[in-house]
């Protein structure tokens, strides 16, 4: 188990004060999804667990070591506790170059490197943030919080100021780095599809309790939010991050993760899954 | 023409200001981060010379530093040093008067950045000195030199506490601000006008030079 907390802390909020408990166990390389209404303590939690925010009460032990507990007056410094965290307005240093960013968060060249070819930032890396576009700068905070090297990633609402074709590329991105990194990942998110694509898991935090779903699909289905669809196409051509497929008459593009590519070439059959959210109004006719 | 006055307040800025950088950093950092429930016991201490006339400031240092007085006689006691009618008086005054200038650009560029910024540091094992000095402090370069420049501006026209605990000593305490008061009280019309042509001309030229720059980063950023 990498993660094991049981936190509690009370939130002023301006419709009053609530209380934010969460329990949960975490294995290496999840990717937990936190979703629930605004304000409900999301952030808060992530805050927490960085050593940004003190809980009231509970423990939080990662890789068996003991970074907060109430009882024996345990709490370790941001400093020490060292996630890796990825800010909803991503806190990229203004006087730093891209590759100064980066550099300040570890000085590991190899890393950097590495991470800045993965993240299609190499030809940025001498510019300020202020000279890059929003999702060249998600890029870049992504990336710094992978060069920490922590066993925890948090990224706090990462893609909300994305537009949707950006914000799907970059799940994209995401996916492929959680598979290459495995670092255990937890994401606050209010966007269904975003959560179905990257988690593997889903803590939904509401007035009344916190409950961990093993899988997001499982809640959203549940909670009639989510629709499956199984359709199958023949593959026309496979790019660096989507497939071009043929589904009975229409020709539609499929981005796929590395990861679940496999085998598959040009002139195969598959079979793919999606997920639509059902729509709240309906045209009906009277045939 | 006698240039010494001049020269003498200008060494007297520079010394003020560098000095005030040095004090008034880490009090506008601490202003910044604390939300201590007495925290404005400390902001109003610290802005009270922009209200306080300078004969006040200047009554309580005499009055604290003279050498009847506990402070004052155990410092000339012990160490040798008496503030009073001396330049290094005139610097410790000065610091103690301009402070607010230094202090309150610096804690409201300190304010003005997103609390992330220093947040995100400190995710990196960054300590909070590390984090001021190479993420806060960059970034508030306008604030910064705001903060320079009215202080060594509001030194170089000092005048009342200056006039009360320096004693127009020539050469030692008589700066410029004293000397156009001092040459008009003897008619001496030429060379008043003469100081306070070049008081008037550095000022300008500073204030000038502070706001292109200002108006430059700004554009930058």
């Amino acid at each position: 188990m990498l993660l094991n907390l049981k936190l509690q802390k009370k939130l002023d909020r301006t419709d009053g004060a609530r209380e934010l408990k969460v329990q949960m166990e975490l294995e290496a390389g999840d990717f937990v999804a936190i979703y629930g209404p605004s304000g409900i303590g999301k952030t808060t939690l992530l805050r927490i667990i960085a050593g940004l925010s003190q809980a009231d009460t509970g423990f939080l032990f990662v890789n068996n070591s003991c970074w907060f507990d109430k009882k024996n007056k345990i709490s370790l410094s941001p400093q020490k506790r060292k996630v890796g965290f990825v800010f909803q307005d991503y806190a990229l240093f203004p006087n730093m170059t891209i590759l100064e960013n980066l550099h300040f968060a570890k000085a590991n060249t190899a890393l950097i490197q590495q991470l800045l070819k993965e993240t299609n930032l190499e030809g940025l890396k001498e510019k300020k943030p202020a000279q890059l576009s929003g999702g060249q700068q998600q890029r870049v905070a992504l990336a710094r919080a992978l060069v920490v090297e922590s066993p925890i990633l948090l990224l706090d609402e990462p893609l909300s100021a994305l537009d949707y074709s950006l914000r799907q590329d970059m799940q994209v991105l995401i996916a492929d780095l959680h598979e290459r990194y495995q670092r255990t990942t937890l994401m606050v998110s209010h966007d269904i599809p975003e959560i179905i694509n990257l988690a593997n898991k889903l803590l939904v935090i509401t007035d009344t309790d916190t409950i961990l779903y093993k899988t997001p699909k499982a809640y959203f289905e549940q909670k009639n939010l989510l629709d499956e669809i199984e359709e199958n196409g023949i593959v026309l051509a496979i790019d660096h991050k989507e497939l071009l497929l043929q589904v009975g008459q229409k020709k539609r593009r499929l981005p796929y993760s590395k990861a679940s590519l496999g085998t598959v070439q040009v002139g195969d059959q598959v079979s793919f899954k999606r997920w639509v959210i059902p729509s709240k109004i309906h045209e009906i006719e009277r045939e | 023409m006698n240039w010494s006055p001049l020269f003498l307040s200008l060494q007297l800025s520079f010394i003020t200001t560098l000095c005030l950088l040095i004090i008034g950093i880490p009090i506008a950092a601490k202003l910044a981060a604390s939300s201590a429930r007495y925290k404005f016991l400390l902001e109003a201490i610290v802005s009270l010379p922009l209200v306080l006339p300078p004969t006040v400031l200047g009554f309580y240092i005499l009055i604290a530093f003279s050498k009847n007085s506990l402070l004052g006689g155990f410092l000339y006691q012990y160490f040798d040093i008496q503030l009073l009618f001396s330049f290094e008086g005139l610097v410790f005054a000065s610091i103690l008067y301009s402070l607010p200038f230094m202090v309150q650009p610096i804690q409201a560029g300190l304010q003005n950045l997103p609390r992330s910024l220093s947040e995100a540091a400190y995710t990196m094992g960054k300590s909070k000195m590390e984090v001021l000095w190479w993420v806060l402090l960059p970034n508030i370069k306008p604030a910064l030199l705001t903060g320079i420049v009215l202080s060594f501006a509001h030194t170089m026209g000092e005048f009342g506490v200056v006039l009360m605990i320096g004693g127009k000593i020539p050469g030692e305490t008589l700066v410029a601000s004293i000397a156009v008061y001092d040459e008009v009280e003897s008619l001496n019309y030429v060379q008043a006008n003469f100081y306070a042509l070049v008081l008037l001309g550095t000022s300008f030229v500073i204030l000038g030079m502070t706001y292109f720059i200002n108006a430059r980063l700004s554009i930058q950023s």
